[in-house]
């Protein structure tokens, strides 16, 4: 039934994470009301929002690597998750 | 602080189930497309990210990408002022003010390539009444002119979106209550001070919504230049979405097309959450101090 999906294992994982994430959050924030507040971007953000912000700038930073370094992946992720960390931490 | 009953959220259900069948599960698709050279189902090989380096080496989609942008931003900077101006003018109250709307808003209910195949007809030197007139004038021809085909794209767009700028600044402006007005006049404010400081700052969030709408639907258009030019003449009207298409379908590389489409979806979420926080900054600025 899924094999027009063309499924790899890869993107499987990428997919089901992101739900865990989401589904996660959720749960967290239904316990945990999520504090409003403003870090470094100068936005007011709460968590999902910072979430959401470190998860596109990951990506943005995934597709300028890949364009403008010529391999190298791995240490361009490592980079790119360091970034997403700060963007959650203190963003 | 007081609690929210956050069991309205079951009612989005419906429609995220909607979302899955008509975006999520086509994203996915799309995603499982970028990382392989699809054959058939049965018959593909995995590349990792091969295509993603392709793409963003290209000088070929990196051009059309520009050429969107650019156009986004032509056609916003004719659009806003002129919206704007259109809808200062328009009457205000009685049957002209009906009537305005309604002749306002035909573009808006054509469908896209109607208004495509029309302005085709129209353009054309040899049948068209607007490619003839113009003729007499200068020389143009938008099948053969790369300048020409850029300028007609951008009048169908400005002829066909317009409006929809001119509805929202037409309904900003008429919430503006009337004692501002009053205010001014009394203190003797000239037309121009009126609009600078009462209808603009009244105007920012009706302006944005225009600004995000706008510039979304300009960045993706596809349907006027598929039916006027096609995308020519050369690559002059090949805008990021056309070409996306001739490489979807037309070339039927799927790896390819899922590569640049994510990148293009990657690029509309950025825009749109920058448009977002802009809008609602003052608000959450807000919420947060009353808390």
């Amino acid at each position: 039934m899924l094999k027009w999906m063309v499924w790899t294992l890869p993107v499987a994982i990428v997919f089901i994470a992101a739900f865990l994430l989401i589904i996660g959050l959720t749960i967290w924030g239904h316990y945990r009301t999520p504090r409003i507040r403003k870090g470094f971007l100068r936005i007011t953000t709460d968590r999902g929002d910072r979430v959401y912000i470190s998860y596109i700038s990951f990506a943005a930073f995934m597709i300028l690597w890949i364009a403008l370094v010529d391999g190298m992946l791995y240490v361009g992720t490592g980079i790119g998750v360091v970034l997403a960390a700060i963007i959650l931490k203190w963003g | 602080m007081k609690t929210r009953n956050n069991k309205a959220w079951f009612l989005v259900l419906p429609v995220i189930l909607v979302v899955s069948f008509t975006a999520l599960i086509p994203l996915m698709t799309v995603a499982n497309y970028s990382l392989q050279d699809v054959f058939s189902p049965d018959n593909r090989l995995f590349v990792g990210m091969k295509w993603f380096y392709d793409i963003t080496n290209d000088p070929l989609i990196i051009n059309a990408f520009q050429r969107s942008f650019q156009f986004s931003i032509q056609a916003l900077l004719i659009q806003i002022p002129l919206g704007i101006a259109i809808a200062r003018i328009m009457p205000k109250s009685g049957w002209k003010a009906s009537a305005a709307l309604v002749a306002v808003s035909i573009p808006l209910i054509i469908p896209f390539n109607v208004i495509g195949s029309t302005w085709l007809i129209f353009s054309r030197k040899d049948i068209g009444l607007g490619g003839f007139l113009l003729n007499k004038l200068f020389d143009f021809d938008f099948t053969s002119d790369p300048k020409d085909g850029w300028g007609l794209i951008l009048t169908v767009d400005v002829w066909h979106w317009t409006p929809l700028v001119v509805l929202l600044v037409y309904a900003g402006l008429r919430s503006i209550p009337q004692a501002y007005y009053q205010a001014a006049a009394i203190d003797g404010a000239s037309s121009f001070a009126v609009f600078r400081y009462v209808e603009l700052p009244k105007l920012r969030r009706v302006l944005l919504i225009a600004l995000l709408l706008r510039f979304m639907d300009s960045f993706m258009i596809y349907t006027e230049p598929f039916v006027i030019t096609g995308g020519g003449p050369g690559d002059a009207t090949t805008f990021a979405s056309i070409l996306l298409t001739n490489i979807a379908v037309g070339q039927f590389d799927v790896g390819r097309a899922g590569a640049y489409s994510l990148i293009f979806f990657l690029l509309i979420q950025i825009m749109s959450f920058i448009f977002y926080t802009v809008l609602t900054l003052q608000d959450r600025e807000e919420e947060t101090k009353t808390k």
